[in-house]
Protein backbone atom coordinates (compact mmCIF):
# COMPACT_ATOMS: atom_id res chain seq x y z
CA UNK A 1 0.00 0.00 0.00
CA UNK A 2 1.41 3.37 -0.90
CA UNK A 3 0.29 5.07 2.29
CA UNK A 4 2.36 2.90 4.57
CA UNK A 5 1.66 5.06 7.61
CA UNK A 6 -2.08 4.57 7.19
CA UNK A 7 -1.77 0.82 6.85
CA UNK A 8 0.56 0.45 9.83
CA UNK A 9 -1.72 2.61 11.94
CA UNK A 10 -4.72 0.50 10.99
CA UNK A 11 -2.96 -2.79 11.70
CA UNK A 12 -1.84 -1.39 15.05
CA UNK A 13 -5.41 -0.34 15.86
CA UNK A 14 -6.67 -3.74 14.76
CA UNK A 15 -4.14 -5.47 16.99
CA UNK A 16 -5.17 -3.37 19.96
CA UNK A 17 -8.87 -4.01 19.39
CA UNK A 18 -8.51 -7.71 18.75
CA UNK A 19 -6.43 -8.22 21.89
CA UNK A 20 -9.63 -7.80 23.92
CA UNK A 21 -11.13 -11.24 24.60
CA UNK A 22 -14.70 -10.07 23.96
CA UNK A 23 -13.85 -8.31 20.74
CA UNK A 24 -11.58 -11.09 19.57
CA UNK A 25 -14.51 -13.49 19.84
CA UNK A 26 -17.01 -11.10 18.24
CA UNK A 27 -14.72 -10.02 15.44
CA UNK A 28 -12.59 -13.08 14.70
CA UNK A 29 -11.53 -11.65 11.35
CA UNK A 30 -9.72 -8.85 13.19
CA UNK A 31 -7.85 -11.23 15.41
CA UNK A 32 -6.84 -13.26 12.39
CA UNK A 33 -5.87 -10.21 10.37
CA UNK A 34 -3.74 -8.81 13.18
CA UNK A 35 -1.79 -12.06 13.25
CA UNK A 36 -1.34 -12.45 9.49
CA UNK A 37 2.07 -12.35 7.91
CA UNK A 38 2.61 -9.20 5.93
CA UNK A 39 3.73 -9.10 2.33
CA UNK A 40 7.26 -10.03 1.52
CA UNK A 41 8.93 -8.95 -1.68
CA UNK A 42 9.58 -12.39 -3.07
CA UNK A 43 7.81 -13.71 -6.13
CA UNK A 44 6.18 -16.38 -3.97
CA UNK A 45 4.47 -13.63 -1.99
CA UNK A 46 2.93 -12.11 -5.09
CA UNK A 47 -0.84 -12.47 -5.28
CA UNK A 48 -2.21 -12.73 -8.81
CA UNK A 49 -5.69 -11.30 -9.06
CA UNK A 50 -8.34 -11.50 -11.74
CA UNK A 51 -11.27 -9.11 -12.02
CA UNK A 52 -14.65 -10.19 -13.31
CA UNK A 53 -16.85 -7.17 -13.88
CA UNK A 54 -15.11 -3.83 -14.19
CA UNK A 55 -18.05 -1.45 -14.00
CA UNK A 56 -18.12 1.37 -11.45
CA UNK A 57 -17.55 -0.81 -8.41
CA UNK A 58 -15.16 -3.19 -10.15
CA UNK A 59 -13.10 -0.24 -11.31
CA UNK A 60 -12.92 1.15 -7.76
CA UNK A 61 -11.79 -2.23 -6.43
CA UNK A 62 -9.21 -2.55 -9.19
CA UNK A 63 -7.78 0.89 -8.42
CA UNK A 64 -7.59 -0.06 -4.74
CA UNK A 65 -5.78 -3.31 -5.52
CA UNK A 66 -3.28 -1.45 -7.68
CA UNK A 67 -2.20 0.36 -4.51
CA UNK A 68 -1.39 -2.87 -2.67
CA UNK A 69 2.10 -4.24 -2.33
CA UNK A 70 3.13 -7.26 -4.36
CA UNK A 71 -0.22 -7.67 -6.05
CA UNK A 72 -0.40 -8.38 -9.75
CA UNK A 73 -3.56 -7.70 -11.71
CA UNK A 74 -3.17 -10.70 -13.98
CA UNK A 75 -6.54 -10.80 -15.73
CA UNK A 76 -9.61 -8.68 -16.31
CA UNK A 77 -12.97 -9.65 -17.72
CA UNK A 78 -16.07 -7.75 -18.76
CA UNK A 79 -18.61 -8.51 -21.46
CA UNK A 80 -19.58 -4.87 -21.93
CA UNK A 81 -17.20 -3.31 -24.47
CA UNK A 82 -16.66 0.13 -22.80
CA UNK A 83 -15.88 -1.54 -19.47
CA UNK A 84 -13.63 -4.08 -21.17
CA UNK A 85 -11.67 -1.30 -22.85
CA UNK A 86 -11.47 0.65 -19.61
CA UNK A 87 -10.09 -2.38 -17.79
CA UNK A 88 -7.42 -2.81 -20.48
CA UNK A 89 -6.47 0.86 -20.15
CA UNK A 90 -6.40 0.77 -16.36
CA UNK A 91 -3.98 -2.14 -16.44
CA UNK A 92 -1.94 -0.64 -19.32
CA UNK A 93 -2.63 -3.74 -21.35
CA UNK A 94 -0.57 -5.86 -18.96
CA UNK A 95 -3.48 -7.90 -17.67
CA UNK A 96 -4.89 -10.56 -19.93
CA UNK A 97 -8.36 -9.40 -20.97
CA UNK A 98 -11.43 -11.57 -21.49
CA UNK A 99 -15.01 -11.03 -22.56
CA UNK A 100 -16.16 -14.32 -21.06
CA UNK A 101 -15.24 -15.39 -17.55
CA UNK A 102 -15.29 -19.06 -18.61
CA UNK A 103 -12.28 -18.37 -20.83
CA UNK A 104 -10.62 -16.85 -17.80
CA UNK A 105 -11.41 -20.02 -15.89
CA UNK A 106 -9.45 -22.00 -18.48
CA UNK A 107 -6.37 -20.14 -17.32
CA UNK A 108 -7.20 -20.42 -13.63
CA UNK A 109 -3.78 -21.82 -12.84
CA UNK A 110 -2.37 -18.35 -13.51
CA UNK A 111 -4.56 -16.81 -10.80
CA UNK A 112 -4.65 -16.95 -7.01
CA UNK A 113 -7.93 -15.13 -6.54
CA UNK A 114 -10.67 -13.26 -8.38
CA UNK A 115 -12.67 -10.18 -7.50
CA UNK A 116 -16.24 -10.42 -8.73
CA UNK A 117 -18.16 -7.17 -9.22
CA UNK A 118 -20.75 -8.15 -11.78
CA UNK A 119 -24.51 -7.53 -11.62
CA UNK A 120 -26.01 -9.34 -8.64
CA UNK A 121 -27.73 -12.20 -10.49
CA UNK A 122 -24.37 -13.31 -11.89
CA UNK A 123 -22.53 -13.54 -8.58
CA UNK A 124 -23.49 -17.09 -7.71
CA UNK A 125 -22.56 -19.10 -10.77
CA UNK A 126 -19.32 -17.19 -11.37
CA UNK A 127 -18.29 -17.53 -7.72
CA UNK A 128 -19.10 -21.23 -7.64
CA UNK A 129 -17.20 -21.88 -10.87
CA UNK A 130 -14.07 -20.16 -9.57
CA UNK A 131 -14.24 -21.82 -6.15
CA UNK A 132 -14.58 -25.19 -7.85
CA UNK A 133 -11.49 -24.34 -9.88
CA UNK A 134 -9.51 -23.80 -6.70
CA UNK A 135 -9.51 -19.99 -6.87
CA UNK A 136 -10.21 -17.77 -3.86
CA UNK A 137 -13.06 -15.31 -4.41
CA UNK A 138 -13.89 -11.83 -3.23
CA UNK A 139 -17.48 -11.16 -4.27
CA UNK A 140 -19.16 -7.81 -3.97
CA UNK A 141 -22.22 -7.55 -1.79
CA UNK A 142 -24.90 -8.74 -1.81
CA UNK A 143 -24.00 -12.38 -2.17
CA UNK A 144 -26.67 -13.41 -4.63
CA UNK A 145 -30.12 -12.67 -6.01
CA UNK A 146 -31.74 -15.68 -4.32
CA UNK A 147 -31.55 -17.50 -1.02
CA UNK A 148 -30.73 -20.75 -2.80
CA UNK A 149 -27.79 -19.19 -4.62
CA UNK A 150 -26.45 -17.61 -1.41
CA UNK A 151 -26.53 -20.95 0.34
CA UNK A 152 -24.97 -22.73 -2.63
CA UNK A 153 -22.09 -20.24 -2.66
CA UNK A 154 -21.48 -20.76 1.05
CA UNK A 155 -21.58 -24.52 0.79
CA UNK A 156 -19.17 -24.48 -2.14
CA UNK A 157 -16.72 -22.30 -0.21
CA UNK A 158 -16.90 -24.66 2.76
CA UNK A 159 -16.53 -27.76 0.61
CA UNK A 160 -13.57 -26.45 -1.37
CA UNK A 161 -11.90 -24.78 1.62
CA UNK A 162 -11.30 -21.71 -0.51
CA UNK A 163 -11.78 -18.16 0.70
CA UNK A 164 -15.10 -16.52 -0.12
CA UNK A 165 -15.24 -12.98 1.20
CA UNK A 166 -18.23 -10.71 0.64
CA UNK A 167 -17.74 -6.97 0.20
CA UNK A 168 -18.92 -5.52 3.50
CA UNK A 169 -16.22 -2.97 4.10
CA UNK A 170 -17.68 -1.55 7.30
CA UNK A 171 -16.12 -4.45 9.17
CA UNK A 172 -12.76 -2.88 8.28
CA UNK A 173 -13.78 0.66 9.07
CA UNK A 174 -12.03 2.09 12.18
CA UNK A 175 -15.10 4.11 13.21
CA UNK A 176 -17.29 1.02 13.10
CA UNK A 177 -14.69 -1.07 14.92
CA UNK A 178 -14.43 1.54 17.64
CA UNK A 179 -18.22 1.85 17.76
CA UNK A 180 -18.47 -1.89 18.22
CA UNK A 181 -15.88 -1.81 20.98
CA UNK A 182 -17.75 0.95 22.84
CA UNK A 183 -21.10 -0.83 22.43
CA UNK A 184 -19.61 -4.16 23.56
CA UNK A 185 -18.16 -2.48 26.66
CA UNK A 186 -21.73 -1.64 27.70
CA UNK A 187 -21.31 2.08 27.28
CA UNK A 188 -24.66 2.54 25.52
CA UNK A 189 -26.35 -0.09 27.66
CA UNK A 190 -28.78 -2.64 26.29
CA UNK A 191 -29.38 -2.09 22.59
CA UNK A 192 -33.11 -2.23 22.04
CA UNK A 193 -33.48 -0.67 18.63
CA UNK A 194 -31.40 0.15 15.59
CA UNK A 195 -32.83 2.62 13.16
CA UNK A 196 -31.08 2.52 9.81
CA UNK A 197 -31.76 4.43 6.64
CA UNK A 198 -30.22 5.30 3.33
CA UNK A 199 -31.75 8.22 1.46
CA UNK A 200 -30.70 9.55 -1.92
CA UNK A 201 -32.31 11.85 -4.41
CA UNK A 202 -31.64 10.59 -7.88
CA UNK A 203 -33.22 8.17 -10.31
CA UNK A 204 -30.43 5.62 -9.80
CA UNK A 205 -30.12 5.19 -13.55
CA UNK A 206 -27.04 4.99 -15.69
CA UNK A 207 -27.09 6.43 -19.19
CA UNK A 208 -27.74 4.01 -22.02
CA UNK A 209 -25.89 4.80 -25.28
CA UNK A 210 -28.11 6.46 -27.85
CA UNK A 211 -29.60 4.08 -30.39
CA UNK A 212 -28.84 1.03 -28.18
CA UNK A 213 -32.09 0.43 -26.25
CA UNK A 214 -31.27 -3.28 -26.07
CA UNK A 215 -28.58 -2.35 -23.50
CA UNK A 216 -31.09 -0.88 -21.04
CA UNK A 217 -31.49 -4.01 -18.94
CA UNK A 218 -27.77 -4.76 -19.05
CA UNK A 219 -26.72 -1.29 -17.92
CA UNK A 220 -29.59 -0.58 -15.56
CA UNK A 221 -29.78 -4.08 -14.13
CA UNK A 222 -30.49 -2.63 -10.67
CA UNK A 223 -33.93 -1.55 -11.92
CA UNK A 224 -35.14 -5.04 -12.76
CA UNK A 225 -36.40 -7.66 -10.41
CA UNK A 226 -34.77 -10.50 -12.34
CA UNK A 227 -31.29 -9.11 -11.67
CA UNK A 228 -31.53 -7.20 -8.42
CA UNK A 229 -33.59 -6.69 -5.29
CA UNK A 230 -33.10 -2.93 -5.71
CA UNK A 231 -32.53 -0.86 -2.61
CA UNK A 232 -32.49 -3.96 -0.41
CA UNK A 233 -29.53 -5.73 -2.00
CA UNK A 234 -27.71 -2.62 -3.18
CA UNK A 235 -27.95 -0.44 -0.06
CA UNK A 236 -29.75 -2.12 2.84
CA UNK A 237 -27.45 -5.13 2.93
CA UNK A 238 -24.60 -2.96 4.26
CA UNK A 239 -26.72 -1.65 7.10
CA UNK A 240 -28.46 -4.89 7.98
CA UNK A 241 -25.00 -6.45 8.15
CA UNK A 242 -24.04 -3.77 10.69
CA UNK A 243 -27.20 -4.49 12.67
CA UNK A 244 -26.57 -8.25 12.71
CA UNK A 245 -22.96 -7.66 13.72
CA UNK A 246 -23.73 -5.25 16.57
CA UNK A 247 -26.60 -7.35 17.89
CA UNK A 248 -24.72 -10.63 17.47
CA UNK A 249 -27.91 -12.14 16.12
CA UNK A 250 -29.92 -12.54 12.97
CA UNK A 251 -33.57 -11.49 12.65
CA UNK A 252 -36.26 -13.97 13.56
CA UNK A 253 -38.81 -12.42 11.21
CA UNK A 254 -39.42 -9.39 9.02
CA UNK A 255 -42.36 -7.33 7.89
CA UNK A 256 -42.31 -4.56 5.35
CA UNK A 257 -43.84 -2.43 2.69
CA UNK A 258 -42.39 -1.23 -0.57
CA UNK A 259 -43.59 0.82 -3.49
CA UNK A 260 -42.61 2.47 -6.72
CA UNK A 261 -43.63 5.84 -5.43
CA UNK A 262 -41.74 8.52 -7.31
CA UNK A 263 -39.63 7.17 -10.18
CA UNK A 264 -42.37 5.71 -12.38
CA UNK A 265 -40.12 5.12 -15.35
CA UNK A 266 -40.67 1.45 -16.07
CA UNK A 267 -38.48 0.15 -13.28
CA UNK A 268 -39.53 -3.00 -11.49
CA UNK A 269 -37.80 -2.51 -8.15
CA UNK A 270 -39.13 -0.35 -5.32
CA UNK A 271 -37.91 3.22 -4.93
CA UNK A 272 -39.36 3.44 -1.43
CA UNK A 273 -38.90 0.64 1.11
CA UNK A 274 -39.58 0.23 4.82
CA UNK A 275 -38.96 -2.92 6.84
CA UNK A 276 -39.14 -3.88 10.49
CA UNK A 277 -36.84 -6.71 11.52
CA UNK A 278 -37.57 -8.58 14.74
CA UNK A 279 -34.54 -9.90 16.58
CA UNK A 280 -34.46 -12.19 19.62
CA UNK A 281 -35.46 -10.65 22.98
CA UNK A 282 -37.75 -8.11 21.36
CA UNK A 283 -35.03 -6.03 19.72
CA UNK A 284 -36.08 -4.23 16.53
CA UNK A 285 -34.23 -2.99 13.50
CA UNK A 286 -36.22 -0.42 11.58
CA UNK A 287 -35.00 0.14 8.06
CA UNK A 288 -36.07 2.51 5.34
CA UNK A 289 -34.67 3.75 2.08
CA UNK A 290 -35.91 6.25 -0.49
CA UNK A 291 -34.37 7.78 -3.58
CA UNK A 292 -36.46 10.93 -3.74
CA UNK A 293 -35.05 12.87 -0.76
CA UNK A 294 -31.50 13.02 0.56
CA UNK A 295 -31.78 15.32 3.57
CA UNK A 296 -31.01 12.59 6.10
CA UNK A 297 -28.49 10.69 3.95
CA UNK A 298 -27.49 7.42 5.54
CA UNK A 299 -26.95 6.31 9.09
CA UNK A 300 -27.35 3.49 11.53
CA UNK A 301 -28.64 4.82 14.84
CA UNK A 302 -27.73 2.19 17.39
CA UNK A 303 -29.83 2.94 20.44
CA UNK A 304 -29.24 1.59 23.92
CA UNK A 305 -30.78 2.64 27.22
CA UNK A 306 -27.58 4.53 28.14
CA UNK A 307 -26.64 6.03 24.82
CA UNK A 308 -26.70 6.09 21.04
CA UNK A 309 -24.04 5.47 18.42
CA UNK A 310 -24.10 6.87 14.91
CA UNK A 311 -21.08 5.27 13.24
CA UNK A 312 -21.43 7.02 9.89
CA UNK A 313 -20.78 10.38 11.55
CA UNK A 314 -18.35 8.69 14.00
CA UNK A 315 -20.30 9.81 17.07
CA UNK A 316 -21.47 8.46 20.38
CA UNK A 317 -24.11 10.22 22.50
CA UNK A 318 -24.74 9.54 26.15
CA UNK A 319 -28.32 9.61 27.44
CA UNK A 320 -26.92 11.66 30.33
CA UNK A 321 -24.44 13.98 28.69
CA UNK A 322 -21.89 15.72 30.91
CA UNK A 323 -23.27 19.11 32.04
CA UNK A 324 -22.03 22.28 30.41
CA UNK A 325 -19.73 24.43 32.59
CA UNK A 326 -21.73 26.24 35.27
CA UNK A 327 -20.93 29.68 33.86
CA UNK A 328 -22.26 28.75 30.43
CA UNK A 329 -25.41 27.33 32.03
CA UNK A 330 -25.88 30.62 33.87
CA UNK A 331 -25.43 32.64 30.69
CA UNK A 332 -27.79 30.33 28.77
CA UNK A 333 -30.41 30.67 31.49
CA UNK A 334 -30.08 34.46 31.46
CA UNK A 335 -30.35 34.48 27.68
CA UNK A 336 -33.45 32.26 27.82
CA UNK A 337 -35.06 34.43 30.50
CA UNK A 338 -34.52 37.54 28.43
CA UNK A 339 -35.16 36.36 24.88
CA UNK A 340 -37.30 33.23 24.99
CA UNK A 341 -40.96 33.52 24.00
CA UNK A 342 -43.26 33.51 27.02
CA UNK A 343 -46.51 31.63 26.36
CA UNK A 344 -49.44 33.52 27.82
CA UNK A 345 -52.18 31.21 26.54
CA UNK A 346 -52.75 28.08 24.50
CA UNK A 347 -51.05 24.72 24.85
CA UNK A 348 -48.84 24.25 27.88
CA UNK A 349 -47.31 21.09 26.37
CA UNK A 350 -43.68 21.33 25.28
CA UNK A 351 -42.85 19.08 22.28
CA UNK A 352 -40.26 16.38 23.03
CA UNK A 353 -37.98 17.25 20.14
CA UNK A 354 -34.58 15.62 19.66
CA UNK A 355 -31.93 16.11 22.33
CA UNK A 356 -29.51 18.74 21.10
CA UNK A 357 -26.38 17.20 22.67
CA UNK A 358 -23.68 17.04 19.99
CA UNK A 359 -22.01 13.91 21.34
CA UNK A 360 -18.36 12.96 21.16
CA UNK A 361 -16.29 11.52 18.35
CA UNK A 362 -15.54 7.81 18.37
CA UNK A 363 -12.33 8.31 16.44
CA UNK A 364 -10.55 11.35 15.12
CA UNK A 365 -10.87 12.14 11.47
CA UNK A 366 -8.92 9.50 9.60
CA UNK A 367 -7.53 8.89 6.17
CA UNK A 368 -8.45 5.22 6.01
CA UNK A 369 -10.39 4.00 3.01
CA UNK A 370 -12.29 1.02 4.36
CA UNK A 371 -12.58 -0.58 0.91
CA UNK A 372 -8.81 -0.36 0.51
CA UNK A 373 -8.31 -1.93 3.94
CA UNK A 374 -10.86 -4.61 3.11
CA UNK A 375 -9.00 -5.44 -0.10
CA UNK A 376 -5.73 -5.59 1.76
CA UNK A 377 -7.37 -7.94 4.25
CA UNK A 378 -8.50 -10.18 1.42
CA UNK A 379 -5.09 -10.20 -0.23
CA UNK A 380 -3.47 -11.06 3.11
CA UNK A 381 -5.91 -13.92 3.57
CA UNK A 382 -5.16 -15.20 0.05
CA UNK A 383 -1.42 -14.95 0.66
CA UNK A 384 -1.79 -17.04 3.78
CA UNK A 385 -4.38 -19.35 2.21
CA UNK A 386 -6.89 -19.10 5.06
CA UNK A 387 -10.30 -17.41 5.18
CA UNK A 388 -10.97 -15.04 8.07
CA UNK A 389 -13.47 -16.63 10.41
CA UNK A 390 -16.78 -14.81 10.62
CA UNK A 391 -16.63 -12.77 7.43
CA UNK A 392 -18.56 -15.18 5.23
CA UNK A 393 -21.19 -15.60 7.94
CA UNK A 394 -21.71 -11.83 8.05
CA UNK A 395 -22.09 -11.63 4.28
CA UNK A 396 -24.43 -14.59 4.14
CA UNK A 397 -26.68 -13.44 6.98
CA UNK A 398 -26.95 -9.92 5.58
CA UNK A 399 -27.96 -11.23 2.17
CA UNK A 400 -30.55 -13.64 3.57
CA UNK A 401 -32.00 -10.84 5.72
CA UNK A 402 -32.43 -8.39 2.86
CA UNK A 403 -33.88 -11.01 0.54
CA UNK A 404 -36.39 -11.95 3.23
CA UNK A 405 -37.20 -8.26 3.62
CA UNK A 406 -37.94 -8.05 -0.09
CA UNK A 407 -40.09 -11.16 0.11
CA UNK A 408 -42.07 -9.64 3.00
CA UNK A 409 -42.73 -6.53 0.94
CA UNK A 410 -43.60 -8.37 -2.26
CA UNK A 411 -45.89 -10.89 -0.57
CA UNK A 412 -47.27 -8.38 1.93
CA UNK A 413 -46.85 -10.71 4.90
CA UNK A 414 -44.58 -11.39 7.84
CA UNK A 415 -41.73 -13.68 6.86
CA UNK A 416 -40.02 -15.90 9.43
CA UNK A 417 -36.32 -16.68 8.93
CA UNK A 418 -36.47 -20.17 7.36
CA UNK A 419 -34.74 -22.91 9.33
CA UNK A 420 -32.91 -24.17 6.26
CA UNK A 421 -31.21 -20.80 5.88
CA UNK A 422 -30.32 -20.30 9.54
CA UNK A 423 -26.56 -20.21 9.92
CA UNK A 424 -26.56 -21.45 13.50
CA UNK A 425 -28.81 -24.41 12.80
CA UNK A 426 -27.03 -25.64 9.69
CA UNK A 427 -23.71 -27.16 10.56
CA UNK A 428 -23.05 -27.57 6.85
CA UNK A 429 -23.06 -23.77 6.55
CA UNK A 430 -20.79 -23.05 9.50
CA UNK B 1 -7.92 68.94 14.62
CA UNK B 2 -7.04 68.82 18.26
CA UNK B 3 -4.93 65.99 19.73
CA UNK B 4 -6.67 63.29 21.71
CA UNK B 5 -4.90 62.75 24.98
CA UNK B 6 -5.63 59.87 27.30
CA UNK B 7 -4.29 60.99 30.63
CA UNK B 8 -2.67 58.75 33.20
CA UNK B 9 -5.63 59.25 35.55
CA UNK B 10 -8.04 58.28 32.79
CA UNK B 11 -6.12 55.07 32.06
CA UNK B 12 -6.08 54.24 35.76
CA UNK B 13 -9.80 54.89 36.02
CA UNK B 14 -10.58 52.70 33.02
CA UNK B 15 -8.42 49.90 34.39
CA UNK B 16 -10.29 50.10 37.69
CA UNK B 17 -13.62 49.86 35.83
CA UNK B 18 -12.42 46.85 33.88
CA UNK B 19 -11.01 45.30 37.08
CA UNK B 20 -14.41 45.70 38.73
CA UNK B 21 -15.99 44.07 35.67
CA UNK B 22 -13.55 41.17 35.89
CA UNK B 23 -14.24 40.67 39.61
CA UNK B 24 -18.00 40.68 38.94
CA UNK B 25 -17.56 38.12 36.13
CA UNK B 26 -15.33 35.99 38.33
CA UNK B 27 -17.89 36.06 41.14
CA UNK B 28 -20.58 35.12 38.63
CA UNK B 29 -18.50 32.06 37.74
CA UNK B 30 -18.17 31.17 41.46
CA UNK B 31 -21.93 31.53 41.83
CA UNK B 32 -22.58 29.39 38.72
CA UNK B 33 -20.33 26.59 39.97
CA UNK B 34 -22.14 26.55 43.31
CA UNK B 35 -25.59 26.99 41.74
CA UNK B 36 -25.22 24.24 39.10
CA UNK B 37 -23.02 22.02 41.23
CA UNK B 38 -20.24 21.71 38.64
CA UNK B 39 -16.52 21.20 39.15
CA UNK B 40 -14.46 23.86 40.97
CA UNK B 41 -11.80 23.36 38.34
CA UNK B 42 -14.00 25.61 36.21
CA UNK B 43 -12.58 28.49 38.24
CA UNK B 44 -9.58 28.35 35.92
CA UNK B 45 -10.82 26.22 33.01
CA UNK B 46 -13.53 28.79 32.23
CA UNK B 47 -11.29 31.83 32.63
CA UNK B 48 -11.60 32.61 28.92
CA UNK B 49 -15.37 32.97 29.32
CA UNK B 50 -14.86 35.06 32.47
CA UNK B 51 -12.51 37.32 30.52
CA UNK B 52 -15.00 37.64 27.68
CA UNK B 53 -17.85 38.46 30.05
CA UNK B 54 -15.66 41.01 31.86
CA UNK B 55 -15.27 42.91 28.59
CA UNK B 56 -19.01 42.70 27.95
CA UNK B 57 -19.65 44.11 31.44
CA UNK B 58 -17.01 46.80 30.92
CA UNK B 59 -18.77 47.81 27.70
CA UNK B 60 -22.16 47.90 29.48
CA UNK B 61 -20.70 50.02 32.27
CA UNK B 62 -19.20 52.28 29.59
CA UNK B 63 -22.65 52.81 28.02
CA UNK B 64 -24.16 53.63 31.43
CA UNK B 65 -21.29 56.06 32.13
CA UNK B 66 -21.83 57.74 28.77
CA UNK B 67 -25.56 58.18 29.48
CA UNK B 68 -24.83 59.64 32.95
CA UNK B 69 -22.17 61.90 31.44
CA UNK B 70 -24.64 63.10 28.80
CA UNK B 71 -27.39 63.81 31.36
CA UNK B 72 -24.99 65.71 33.64
CA UNK B 73 -23.74 67.77 30.73
CA UNK B 74 -27.31 68.60 29.74
CA UNK B 75 -28.18 69.65 33.29
CA UNK B 76 -25.08 71.86 33.46
CA UNK B 77 -25.99 73.48 30.16
CA UNK B 78 -29.53 74.20 31.31
CA UNK B 79 -28.39 75.58 34.70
Amino acid sequence: MKDERTRRQFIRDVSLLSSSAVLGASMPWLKAMAGETQAGNGASDRVRLGFVGVGDRGRALLLNCQQLENVEIAAVCDNYEPHYQRAVELTNGKAKAFYDYRKMLDEADKLDAVIIATPLHEHAHITIDFLNSGIHVFCEKSMARTLEDSKAMTLTANRTGKILQIGHQRMFNPAYLKAYERAASGEIGQITQIRAYWHRNNDWRRPVPKGRPELERKINWRMYDEYSAGLMTELASHQIQVANWFLGETPTRVMGSGSICFWKDGREVYDNVACVYDYPKGVKVIYDSVISNRKYGLEEQIMGHLGTIEPEVRKIYSENPPPAPGFLQLINNLEKDIFETIPIGGASWVPETAVQYKGEYLVEDYQYDDTLLEMEGFVLAVRNGRPYPGLLREGYNATVAVLLGLQAMQENRIIEWPEEYAWKKNTELV
Amino acid sequence: MSDWIITRQRRRKELIFWGISFIIAFLMNVYSIARFNTSWSELYSQLHIVLLISFVLYALIGIIRLIIFGILKLIRKMA
